[in-house]
């Protein structure tokens, strides 16, 4: 009796109740269930649970299916979403998208980063000159005599490159001369006003004149001599003339610009490359010139305003 | 409904709806539209969902119908419906939602006013509440299981048709089918104090 309980498995004992079994089994099963308590109340407890699943009714449905040629005729769009594929899709997007949220994250940090810096520094700009008016005349003031002291000592090395080339004229001399005119250019003010209005005047006319002439002696006389240093030694005076006056030219227009502009009490604002200085429109205010500007953050800005609009697009569409 | 499906014609309505007559598909709705309708149901757990997926199986059933080459026009039908089913529920994985069923017993079954028979309030009561219990249990099976249950208990299907409709072996079923009903009896043991007195095992009775 043990060996047939162990016979029959609960596969064997529900195909039974079914009725499931091929007619050999179903013989020996009987055969084993007539002797067998155990099996009996096995399979009565099983015909219990069958019964017990089969006794509760079946959801209504909530309505009838019936089909209409429309129906049928016409691809409905549950039928689409199941033969539809988008799984590719799905698939594409998640990198794009994280793709996306990076470059805008990035984008706004850098947005943040840069228009916080250009905020900072324009607000913490130092001024050069604050309320001094005085101080604001004397600069211009002061850069102009410098520049004509430099085109000057321009002028006076050409020169002496001529004049040590033809004839050995005392250098120092004329180069005293011109460096005390400038100094007296800048110590006062009607020396540059002299200098300003005419360029040309401005510069040591008479002297330079006079080594012009003492240079063009000595040169026909060194043509004389030998004619192929002529050329060595008149060529450089041209240029260099021609510079130096044009240098002293705009020099004594900048310093006569600003002299009047001063004098008529309203104050220009000017761009010095070298110096890096603006004047502001503001009375007696100067600024650095370079200030930073807000081109970058309102660049940076539209790039993450658009990186943002493409991410929010790409996560609904996704 | 159950096995009693070659007593009426249905060889003939298959051919006539293969033919292209809508009227013959229709009687073989209205024969089978419960069934379709609980097994989604069972597989979705969810009733406008299983509503929907009743309606467009049977759309797509009139048009598969060339290609139903014969054999248990049922196990075909039931086919098409777990199939569809699986699929709605590999979508639902993707993108998960919410039914209203989760919020509590919606459908117009939850009041017995609603519904339509001639039997008694008592009785109508007492099955729904079976019902519901027996839905809940079956809920706890594991997926294969609750098919071949629900397929051979609740649609009175053979074990042949089972097989053709999860297109699994014969013996497959039975095991299933035999794990299934012994967990059935053990969570319906658990759940004795809700059954209805009349629906209580034997076995626990002499307990």
């Amino acid at each position: 009796m043990t060996q047939m309980q162990t016979m029959w498995r609960d596969v064997d004992i529900s195909a039974y109740v079914d009725g499931e079994l091929d007619q050999a089994q179903q013989a020996a099963f009987e055969i084993a269930l007539a002797r067998d308590h155990a099996l009996q109340q096995k399979v009565e407890e099983l015909r219990e649970v069958v019964a017990l699943v089969r006794a509760a009714p079946l959801r209504e449905p909530p309505r009838n299916y019936l089909l209409t040629p429309a129906m049928v005729t016409e691809k409905s769009v549950t039928e689409k979403s199941v033969t539809e594929k988008p799984p590719q899709r799905a698939k594409r997007w998640p990198a794009s998208l994280l793709f996306m949220r990076l470059a805008t994250s990035l984008a706004a940090i850098a947005f943040v980063v840069t228009a916080g810096l250009t905020f900072v520094q324009r607000s913490i700009t130092p001024t050069m000159m604050t309320e001094a008016p005085k101080a604001a005349e004397e600069m211009p003031v002061l850069e102009a005599p410098r520049a004509v002291v430099a085109t000057v000592e321009v002028s006076e090395e050409a020169e002496v490159m001529l004049a040590s080339e033809s004839v050995e004229m005392p250098e120092e001399p004329v180069a005293d001369e011109e460096v005390v005119q400038a100094e007296k250019a800048v110590e006062s003010e009607e020396g540059v006003k002299a200098l300003a209005p005419a360029p040309p005047a401005a510069t040591p006319q008479p002297d330079a004149g006079g080594v012009d002439e003492t240079a063009a002696i000595n040169a026909q006389e060194r043509e004389e001599a030998a004619p192929q240093v002529e050329v060595l030694a008149l060529e450089p005076a041209p240029a260099a003339e021609a510079q130096v006056a044009d240098e002293v030219e705009r020099t004594a227009e900048d310093s006569a610009g600003t002299l009047s502009a001063s004098g008529e009490g309203e104050w220009m604002a000017y761009d010095t490359a070298e110096s890096g200085v603006e004047v502001s429109h503001e009375p007696g205010t100067v600024r650095q010139l370079q200030r930073p500007s807000w081109w970058l953050p309102t660049i940076l800005g539209m790039v993450t305003l658009l990186l943002a609009g493409i991410t929010y697009w790409v996560s609904r569409r996704r | 409904m159950n096995t009693t499906t070659e007593t009426w014609d249905e060889t003939a309505l298959v051919q006539h709806a293969q033919k292209g007559s809508l009227d013959a598909f229709n009687a073989l709705i209205l024969h089978y539209q419960t069934q379709v309708y609980n097994l989604a149901w069972h597989l979705l757990h969810d009733a406008a969902a299983a509503d929907d997926a009743t309606q467009e199986v049977f759309i797509s059933a009139y048009k598969g119908l060339p290609k139903f080459r014969g054999g248990s026009f049922r196990s075909w039908l039931l086919r098409i419906v777990a199939n569809a089913c699986y699929d709605e529920l590999r979508r639902r994985k993707r993108r998960p939602t919410v039914s209203w069923e989760d919020f509590g017993d919606m459908d117009e079954e939850a009041n017995p006013h609603l519904t339509n028979g001639g039997a008694l309030p008592e009785q109508t009561i007492q099955q729904q509440e079976l019902r519901a219990l027996l839905e809940r249990t079956l809920a706890k099976l594991p997926e294969e299981q609750r098919m071949a249950i629900v397929l051979v208990d609740r649609m009175g299907l053979a074990y042949q048709e089972v097989a053709d409709t999860l297109d699994i072996p014969l013996g497959t079923v039975k095991s299933r089918l035999a794990r299934a009903r012994v967990q059935m009896q053990q969570l319906l043991q658990e759940e004795r104090e809700l059954l209805p007195r009349r629906y209580r095992l034997n076995s626990e009775d002499e307990d």
